[in-house]
């Protein structure tokens, strides 16, 4: 088995170590790094290193996306396993591009990028839509700005952005009728009805609550394919923050920060502001609080930098959703917020630095 | 103060359990080796000129190294036989001359003048003088203050006394082998005569949690000494360093990027306490230094008794796993930031505490990234070894490739002086300014934790490193921040002996 796998990566290394192929070399690379693992080892302090490395982190952080990427598919039909198939195979073919242009090796954010894309799209989203998507996102969301850990906008929320601005009907009509019971969505391609509107439309329209929080919970109440099975994304979420693949402290904070202030502005405004079960299980706010707003590269990294994006980021979503014309912000939210984060982070540094300054002098004094 | 415990930790760091091969207990004397090389610099002090010529005839014990003008500890030849060559060696970083003695096998050794069998007898002056003599004076984290200018500091200055075990390394020597016998009255009794030598400093025993029982015994021991505090801390990972023993311990700020001593804070490890009892009342100089072998790459992890001077190679010998498939790697002292041995006819001096073999491992595993992974350490929960009680297995694989750092966090999380490293490492690859001592670059104490955690592999400790030469050489460094809030004593001597500058 492994004599195999390493003739089969040596076959591949030797397609592209000359001739015309030669440009696929970080192709070859990274799947030769993938399947074999490296033979790396350290030669100076420190003699060992932890287990894990990037290729595992985003691992994980698939692993946490499966509930929701299953559950789409048994809503909205096997079209849902096409849209990320198209949304890897473009996303992917955009990364393989970059790092052959830049001689970098690929990096592996694009599989959770290219995962996460589809999932929040509404389940109807035509293919070429996918594609153009997820191009525009890696393209313009994470490459031009010199690729993996340099990005200000998360990737998927601006292929998302693009695409709800460029095509606006997608958004505004085209929820797709889930199928229910049964089989499901595994015995269907797609949805039979485009009539639904998601439980936070339905609110902005009448100020009427049309579900409740047990559908909520399983995902009966329609919505953006990732987005509406919300018990598997809280399991998700929580396997990965326990893994720490991610940080406990944005989605705490997001998560605490909407309750709050839904609390209190629902007992202001009580028919502008839904209730906090419903905001918080409604939309796209668990799978964004767990998924997107804790991407690490565009959120802070100090750790109280991180609570204040997660505090923030719950007031903006609270005040978008009841006083805008939109009927979801959590989009809105993240992307606002990654801009400002590089500079929570300076006001943070500053402050700590501020701190301990002015001890120094009272000290000397 | 028998009985009272303290209990201390420190928020950061990162607890290295249940490693496969730690060392047991055991304790082999080696025979006198054939051959040493005696490195002319041993512990804290700047290297001496040898006194002998080759062709001399010496004895174990004998000074061959000594300058009362220098800081400096003597040095003494550590078997009896006559100099073959008097040499240059890689040493600690750099090159120090070294004396070569070829040995005639008999094992006595000269033992020092004036000494007492009982302490209490002695002047505080004759002890100091048995310190310097022996050796022992060099030992500790900046050496242990004397009239002879064995430290940065003078005895009066210092205020405090940390002895510390902590067992917070990946692969640690174990108490049991230390504390044989009478050594637990030799170490009381050591701890006293440190304390006569420095009267106004408090002693504070600081030891793993689980050598509770051990410190209750020897709190019991010290019952006659009012000053002697004891505690127990978590072996986390870098508390044995000074900055983390004065912080902890101390609950005192540490003055980073300048030594303990400077703040007159003496570091001493268990190990010294037992030399300066030998010197004071066996009269036997630091000729012997007691090793753990640790480590998978060991047949059986003890401990040995080596004479200082003893070459690596020859105490591997017979000892080191053999293996077709993969060489061992051998380390001195620490897995997270000790030095690699390369060369394994040079010598130990008498600072070493261990000697570490690990599979320098690369095999490649297929598929590594989504395997349960059995026995791997890591930072986060999604290896086996993070739920079940199993042994983790340490090796040189780095486990990944280099990527560009995601900002995750984990390099923050871990580092025990609370700076963000990753911060310092992608400002400092753009530009060396004035901004990186604001980040706290100077803070770094080099534990290499960052280095270890880091999902993208990224050498972060190196890279922080590398900017704190490259600000010193543009003429920055924070002691505009630091110097005002300390009284900091013997800096210039203390940059000298370091080759800081």
């Amino acid at each position: 088995m492994r004599k195999l796998l390493e003739s089969f990566v040596a076959g591949l290394n030797r397609l592209t170590a000359k001739g015309p192929l030669r440009r696929l070399r970080p192709v070859t690379e990274a799947l030769d790094e993938a399947m074999l693992g490296t033979d790396k080892t350290a030669r100076t302090a420190p003699f060992i290193a932890d287990g894990m490395d990037v290729k595992r982190m985003m691992s994980l952080v698939i692993l946490g996306l499966v509930p929701s990427a299953i559950a789409g598919i048994y809503f909205y039909g096997w079209y849902v396993a096409a849209m990320i198939a198209t949304s890897y195979a473009v996303g992917g073919m955009t990364e393989v591009a970059f790092a052959m242009v830049r001689r970098k090796p690929i990096h592996e954010g694009f599989l959770v990028t290219g995962l996460i894309f589809p999932l929040i799209l509404p389940p109807t989203t035509p293919l070429w839509v996918v594609a153009v998507g997820v191009f525009f996102g890696v393209f313009f969301g994470k490459e031009v700005f010199g690729g993996t850990g340099r990005n200000i906008f998360n990737p998927a929320l601006v292929g998302r952005l693009f695409i709800s601005l460029a095509f606006p009907s997608y958004f505004a009509t085209m929820w797709g009728k889930m199928h229910w019971g049964g089989a499901g969505g595994f015995v269907h391609w797609t949805v039979d009805a485009i009539t639904q509107a998601t439980p936070l439309i339905d609110f902005k329209g009448s100020h009427m609550i049309s579900t409740d929080p047990l559908s909520l919970l399983i995902g009966h109440a329609p919505g953006c394919v990732g987005e509406t099975f919300r018990l598997g994304i809280i399991l998700g979420g929580l396997f990965v923050v326990v893994m720490r693949a991610g940080d406990w402290r944005v989605p705490a904070s997001y998560l605490g920060s909407v309750a709050l202030s839904a609390l209190i502005l629902h007992g202001i405004m009580p028919d502008r502001v839904a209730p906090v079960w419903f905001q918080l299980l409604s939309g796209g706010l668990l799978f964004g609080a767990f998924f997107m707003a804790n991407d690490p590269v565009t959120s802070p990294f100090t750790f109280t930098g991180r609570f204040i994006y997660g505090i923030t980021l719950g007031i903006l979503t609270v005040l978008i959703r009841a006083l805008s014309g939109l009927p979801e912000s959590v989009m809105f939210a993240i992307l606002l917020m990654n801009a400002v984060a590089p500079l929570i982070d300076n006001a943070v540094i500053n402050a700590a630095y501020r701190r301990a300054t002015t001890r120094v002098r009272r000290l000397a004094a | 103060m028998a009985g009272r415990v303290i209990r201390r930790s420190f928020g950061g760091g990162f607890r290295f359990r249940n490693y496969a091969g730690q060392p047991a207990s055991t304790l082999v004397t080696l025979s006198v080796p054939e051959r040493v090389v005696i490195p002319m610099l041993q512990g804290f002090g700047v290297p001496l000129k040898p006194l002998i010529e080759p062709g001399e005839t010496v004895a174990a014990g004998q000074i061959i190294g000594r300058d009362d003008t220098l800081l400096s500890s003597p040095v003494h030849a550590t078997i009896n036989g006559r100099v073959s060559e008097v040499t240059s060696i890689d040493h600690v970083g750099r090159q120090v001359p070294a004396v070569v003695i070829a040995g005639d096998g008999t094992d006595s050794w000269i033992r020092l003048e004036g000494r007492s069998a009982n302490h209490r007898d002695l002047e505080p002056e004759q002890i100091e003088d048995l310190l310097y003599r022996s050796g022992a004076s060099s030992l500790g984290s900046e050496g242990i203050p004397t009239r002879f200018h064995t430290s940065v500091i003078g005895a009066a200055d210092v205020r405090h006394l940390i002895i510390h075990l902590t067992g917070s390394d990946v692969f640690s020597p174990a108490p049991g082998a230390l504390f044989t016998g009478a050594n637990r009255e030799a170490f009381a009794a050591g701890t006293e005569i440190l304390h006569r030598v420095m009267p106004k400093a408090e002693v504070h025993i600081v030891m793993g949690r689980s050598e509770e029982r051990l410190l209750e015994s020897i709190g019991d021991l010290l019952a006659g000494l009012p000053s002697v505090r004891l505690y127990a801390v978590e072996a986390n990972y870098p508390q044995a360093a000074p900055e983390m023993l004065v912080t902890t311990i101390l609950r005192e700020e540490f003055p980073y990027g300048h030594a303990a001593a400077n703040i007159g804070v003496v570091v001493l490890d268990a190990q010294a306490v037992l030399h300066v009892y030998e010197a004071v009342v066996e009269g036997k100089p630091v000729i012997e230094r007691l090793i753990a072998l640790s480590g998978p790459g060991f047949e059986q992890p003890g401990h040995v008794r080596v004479r200082v001077g003893t070459p690596i190679e020859s105490i591997l010998t017979g000892r080191l796993k053999r293996s077709a498939e993969v060489r061992q790697r051998v380390v001195l002292d620490s897995l997270l930031a000790g030095a690699g041995v390369d060369d394994l006819s040079l010598p130990l001096d008498r600072t070493a505490v261990q000697l570490i073999a690990l599979p320098d491992d690369d095999r490649r595993l297929p598929f590594a990234f989504a395997r349960p992974g059995l026995h791997n350490d890591s930072f986060s929960r999604s290896f086996v070894p993070a739920w079940l009680p199993v042994g983790k297995e340490a090796g040189t694989n780095r486990h990944g490739e280099e990527r560009p750092c995601i900002q995750c966090g984990w390099c923050a999380r871990v580092c025990p002086v609370r700076i963000i490293p990753q911060l310092i490492y992608r400002h400092a690859r753009v530009s060396v300014s004035e901004l990186l001592v604001r980040y706290g670059a100077f803070n770094c104490i080099g534990c290499n934790l960052c280095s270890y955690v880091c999902p993208s592999k990224i050498a972060l400790a190196r890279h922080i490193l590398e900017a704190k030469e490259k600000l010193l050489d543009v003429g920055c460094d924070n002691s505009s921040c630091i110097v005002p809030r300390f009284d900091l004593k013997g800096i210039e001597e203390y940059k000298g002996v370091k080759n800081i500058r």
